[in-house]
């Protein structure tokens, strides 16, 4: 049995099958994809969907939902995302799930709304003041945005941070018939409650890398969110250990739990050389992988990388060729520490990449 | 439940001795008491400023946001409390000048949706936190630490701007004002959106610079408006929201696609519809794409325009397959439609690499390429792309007309006259 649907509309049908129940969002092509559904839609999941004025607002306002317990998402592109970065980095701090979709489309600035790219990789990783991470997912093609989806949301959830699904507007508005046994379901992971074990602080661990215990606002326990430097109860503080240690932590919790979450697909041929990419143009890469026989590597997961993994893949190689649609190469900045010099970087913007200018680039190699 | 519990002693406040801050911080935990609110049942947004540490004062639930950010956070959790929970969390947002400019359209917003929380707004003319400095809300002539000879505009009036905006309960009053409380209380209890701006000096920059002492700010007040307090029935946001939402029930259910036509087909095929934006390009094409998988084919449809749906080129680039699509764009087509002018600039660069040219007869005098009167259909939505996708599937036989007049019927808008200039592209074939 197949379906004829947009990346768009599976984002939105994995939203809410991830039990997301707030939307807000602020139309930019190539999101309004996600945008529409989740209007039309969440409703009748007894959710919460609303037009925010800006993508300030519409952060705001999922930031305030989830507060109040309930899983909340957004989507733009990187216009709106350079507008929210300010309110990421108030929910990493403030330790708020929240899931982020970015659909990148050519820029700079508003560069082309209705041109795929994907110029946004590092925009998306270090966006936040003071250098923390925040997870970023990507789905490998259209198929896959329903999946993506679904663990971007677990994950947000299950280490109370904002994350990110970053896609591009190929797979967020191509059209395909798609078989539904293609489309994949992750186990729905909720956010761990404070169950009254103990005293309740807002933002409790005893191990460095430890997840605290959630409690809503408007719930039993008294909390104290914030975003400046805080205790572990929430108070605002500078001159205390406890406050370098809070900050230790929002890394930590980062880097140690993400082994559920490392995604990856390898195609392990036994040549000498090897095609990285993510994304949209990961569809290229299997095309002429097929083609001609060659290894591959597809990244899923593109923040925190897997680093003892990534190396131990790229030691087996001659030659390393990151494939990505931008200007400069901004996946393979990304793993340059780890390419050394086999590393040799492919780019280009304006259009799709297609499996015989890979060929091609290839050949000239 | 005695004052204390809920609030900090007076003198463990971390503000300028004088400041106003203390006396609204008093004023809002008397009215708490007074109303008897259990304490699970009140939350504190605060802002940035001096206004900002007012948190760690309260024993209430408390948010401390971004600047100017407080209002939509608060705005969201409210939400979410009416609706999906009891609706019973008090919502209190704290802000100062910058809370209220930097976050103005944030106070529109809750003001115009009614969303049920009470903004207090501390109007201490200038920013206290960062040095004195002048803001939106600082009265004309007035003296900051950046308008040393007179701030040199007037200041915003931000409850006419909120009232405007569809504020069901505001009020403007001065910090000394016996009634504070119960005015914050009335708020506090008033269903939807409540907002009181509160005029007070900040002693530790304003008070100096201007030579002014806490009796002079009914004076200010009365000079800015004076003290007004006023009350509407709206509906709430949530009362709103599920009025719009009324009977929406069911799931997000996926679209199946069943197959109709079981037909022998080989070689992928690749084809590329070129026209103008507004003519129904784009669903036209979907129809091609559909007929693919009702014959239990693979296929994907991968569409650009520019910014506007409604004018320059509008492309639909399909590929079918029994394989699995990967790659979704199209380089070398196996057919390039081109219906229009718009869509001819677009896709030029790829007519030498196309198999089989099918264009509007007006476009080209090219012999090699299939000449076709597109552009006569272009009345109707879709038109053109109909018409030459009749030509389509006459003249190459990608696949019987049966299995695209089959789409139509289960997928087709004003499914007649599509199948009607369907035919008539069909006819064309047949004669040329
Ligand atoms: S600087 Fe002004 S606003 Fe801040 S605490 Fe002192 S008096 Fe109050």
């Amino acid at each position: 049995m197949k379906t004829f649907i947009t990346g768009g509309e599976l984002i939105a049908k994995g939203a809410i099958d991830a039990g997301v129940k707030f939307y807000a969002g602020y139309p930019i092509t190539p999101a309004s994809v996600i945008y529409e559904p989740m209007m039309r839609e969440l409703p009748k999941y007894g959710g919460i969907a609303v037009g925010a004025s800006d993508e300030i607002s519409a952060i705001s306002y999922c930031i305030g939902a989830s507060l109040r317990g309930i899983k909340a998402m957004t989507a733009t592109s990187a216009p709106g995302f350079s507008l929210m970065i300010e309110s990421v980095a108030y929910a990493l701090m403030s330790e708020i799930p929240i899931a982020i979709v970015i659909a990148q489309r050519l820029g700079p600035s508003t560069g082309a709304a209705t041109t795929s790219a994907q110029g946004d990789l590092l925009l998306t990783v270090f966006s936040n003041s003071g250098g923390y991470p925040i997870p970023v997912l990507s789905p490998s093609n259209i198929e896959e945005s329903y999946e993506f989806m679904i663990h971007t949301v677990n994950v947000s959830e299950k280490l109370r941070t904002p994350a990110v699904l970053l896609t591009e507007k190929e797979v967020t508005m191509t059209r395909k018939g798609i078989n539904l046994n293609e489309i994949k379901k992750p186990e729905i992971i909720e956010r761990k409650k404070f169950e009254g074990q103990g005293e309740f602080k807002t933002y409790n661990f005893k191990e460095i890398s430890d997840v605290p215990e959630f409690s809503p606002v408007g719930g039993k326990f008294l909390t104290r969110y914030t975003g400046s430097a805080h205790d572990k109860k929430g108070i605002l503080k500078k001159d205390d250990p406890e406050v370098i240690e809070v900050l230790y932590h929002l890394k930590e919790k980062i880097y140690k739990n993400m082994e559920d979450f490392y995604f990856y697909e390898y195609e392990e041929k036994g040549k000498d050389v090897l095609l990285v990419s993510y994304g949209i143009t990961s569809e290229s890469v299997r095309e002429i992988s097929d083609l001609k026989n060659i290894d591959y590597l597809i990244l899923k997961t593109l923040y925190p990388l897997n680093g003892k993994f990534l190396k131990d893949v790229f030691e087996r190689y001659r030659k390393i060729v990151v494939i990505e649609e931008n200007i400069s190469g901004s996946l393979f900045f990304l793993l340059r520490h780890l390419l050394g010099d086999k590393g040799v970087s492919f780019t280009k913007i304006g259009f799709l990449i297609s499996p015989s200018e890979i060929a091609k680039f290839l050949e000239e190699l | 439940m005695d004052l204390f519990e809920i609030i900090e002693k007076p003198q463990n406040f971390p503000y300028c001795p004088g400041c106003g801050h203390t006396l609204v911080n008093m004023a809002l935990a008397k009215a708490i008491v007074s109303l008897n609110i259990p304490k699970e049942n009140i939350l504190i947004v605060s802002d940035i400023g001096c206004v900002g540490l007012v948190d760690k004062l309260f024993n209430v639930h408390t948010v401390h946001t971004l600047h100017g950010r407080s209002t939509a956070i608060g705005t969201g959790i409210k939400m979410a409390d009416e609706i999906l929970f009891n609706n019973n969390l008090k919502t209190i947002v704290m802000i100062g000048d910058g809370g209220a400019t930097i976050g103005l359209l944030h106070l529109v917003e809750a003001a115009k949706m009614n969303v049920d929380i009470t903004v207090l707004i501390h109007n201490n003319f200038l920013y206290g936190m960062t040095g004195g400095q002048h803001s939106g809300l600082t009265p004309q002539n007035f003296i900051t630490s950046t308008t040393r000879k007179g701030n040199p505009f007037p200041a915003l009036n931000i409850i006419e701007i909120l009232k405007n905006a569809g504020a069901s309960f505001y009020a403007r009053t001065f910090v000394q004002d016996r009634e504070l409380s119960d005015i914050i209380k009335e708020a506090i209890v008033h269903k939807g959106f409540s907002v009181i701006e509160i005029f007070e000096l900040c002693t530790g920059y304003a008070a100096r610079y201007n030579k002014l002492k806490g009796s002079d700010l009914k004076n200010i007040l009365e000079k800015h408006g004076g003290k007004i307090k006023e009350k509407k029935e709206r509906l709430s946001f949530g009362e709103s929201y599920e009025e719009s939402i009324k009977g929406e029930e069911g799931g997000y259910e996926l679209k199946v696609i069943e197959k109709e036509f079981e037909i022998p087909f080989n070689k992928s095929q690749k084809i590329i519809i070129a026209g103008s934006a507004g003519e129904g390009v784009q669903f036209a094409s979907s129809l091609l794409a559909l007929s693919a998988l009702i014959c239990g084919l693979n296929s994907s449809q991968k569409n650009d325009n520019p910014v506007t749906v409604g004018s320059g080129f509008s492309i639909s680039e399909i590929i079918i397959s029994k394989e699995k699509i990967r790659y979704s764009g199209i380089e070398n087509p196996d057919y390039l439609i081109i219906t229009s002018m718009d869509g001819y600039k677009r896709v030029k660069g790829k007519i030498m690499k196309a198999k089989n040219v099918i264009i509007d007869e007006t476009l080209s005098d090219e012999s090699k390429f299939l000449r076709v009167p597109a552009r006569k259909y272009k009345g109707e939505r879709g038109g053109p792309t109909v018409f030459s996708l009749g030509v389509l599937f006459e003249k190459y036989k990608i696949f019987p007309p049966e299995v695209f007049l089959k789409t139509v019927e289960k997928y087709g808008k004003s499914k007649e006259k599509t199948i009607k200039i369907f035919e008539e592209g069909r006819k064309f074939a047949l004669k040329g």
